[in-house]
């Protein structure tokens, strides 16, 4: 886990300097010059797309509109939909080389991901699994819910070596629910780019509201500093 | 002898279908060995997929498609 700062365990980037230090990683496990690499960071706000999305008629009006109401939008190399970034909301990121020998899963990558997750919010005292939820933002299999509720998306980029492939898996985890803005800052972009998803506030929950009343920013600080240990456990 | 650019078939378990999300290069391009060429994603996950061979390539399968394990996707003579 690269170090930490000042705000324990979680490094504040800006959003284009955590892709491109997504990126480079990327490459140096692909290239051979490291194993693997590991980060939690944070950024400014803004909303991220997956680079496929810049395809739409009307995404650069969208991308306009979303700047304008201070939501710049930056494009992504992993899978996956629309995402807030900002205030409330820390990712994860691990970048490693896939099996070998075994046959390369996405599943088990999403698992390697998701687990140090799942392991810290258990010892917060909440349960959580995989799963679907109607109505979030950047919807998926292996989604970290909690009571039906998402608390944080997952997306990952291949790619093949020589031998074996460099794997980047990426965690977005809700440390605030959205609020409405998000959400509606969300909707409006889709319906610029003539895309018909709405998305639903009610659809997410974050760890604030996960722990007892009062208790969030000290909770919050452990969370991550549990996720952080099990990541370094596990490089 | 043209050398085909199939989806891999040990990308991934399950039956699942993947989307060409990017071709990288056009049709007709010359390509090398080793270059990336197209992505494909499934469960959210973006797949980079190189050119197995030097040559021109032919795209048989077009961006936004529907594809499985195994699939023709182009050719490279």
């Amino acid at each position: 886990m690269t170090a930490s700062t000042d705000h324990g365990p979680v490094r504040e980037l800006a959003l284009a300097e955590a892709l491109a230090w997504e990126a480079d990683r990327l490459a140096d496990v692909a290239a051979g010059r490291r194993s693997a690499a590991a980060l939690l960071w944070s950024c400014e706000t803004a909303l991220v797309a997956p680079s496929r999305m810049s395809s739409f008629s009307g995404f650069d009006d969208a991308c306009t509109g979303a700047a304008n109401a201070g939501w710049p939008v930056h494009l992504r190399a992993t899978g996956g939909d629309l995402v807030p970034q900002g205030p409330g909301v820390v990712n994860l990121t691990l970048v490693f080389r896939g099996p070998r020998s075994a046959t390369p899963s996405l599943e088990a990558a999403y698992q390697r991901l998701t687990a140090p997750i799942c392991e810290a919010l258990s010892e917060a005292g909440v349960s959580s699994c995989h799963a679907p939820v109607s109505g979030a933002f950047c919807d998926g299999r292996f989604n970290v819910t909690v009571a039906g509720r998402k608390f944080a998306g997952t997306a990952q980029r291949w790619r093949p070596m020589a031998s074996g492939h460099a794997v980047q898996a990426h965690a977005l985890m809700l440390m605030r629910t959205p609020d409405e803005t998000t959400i509606t800052t969300l909707n409006h972009f889709y319906r610029d780019c003539g895309i018909a998803r709405v998305i639903d506030a009610g659809a997410h929950v974050g760890l604030h509201d996960l722990v007892p009343t009062g208790s969030g920013d000290d909770e919050e600080r452990r969370f991550l500093e549990r996720v952080a240990a099990v990541v370094a456990h596990s490089q | 002898m043209a050398t085909d650019v199939t989806i891999p078939s040990d990308l991934w378990k399950e039956d699942t279908e993947a989307v060409i999300t990017n071709w990288l290069v056009s049709d007709g391009a010359h390509v090398h060995k080793g270059m990336l060429i197209a992505e494909i994603m499934v469960e959210k996950s973006q797949f980079e997929v190189t050119a197995p061979a030097d040559g021109v390539l032919t795209i048989e399968k077009q961006a936004d498609a529907i594809v499985r394990k195994g699939d023709l996707i182009g050719r490279i003579t």
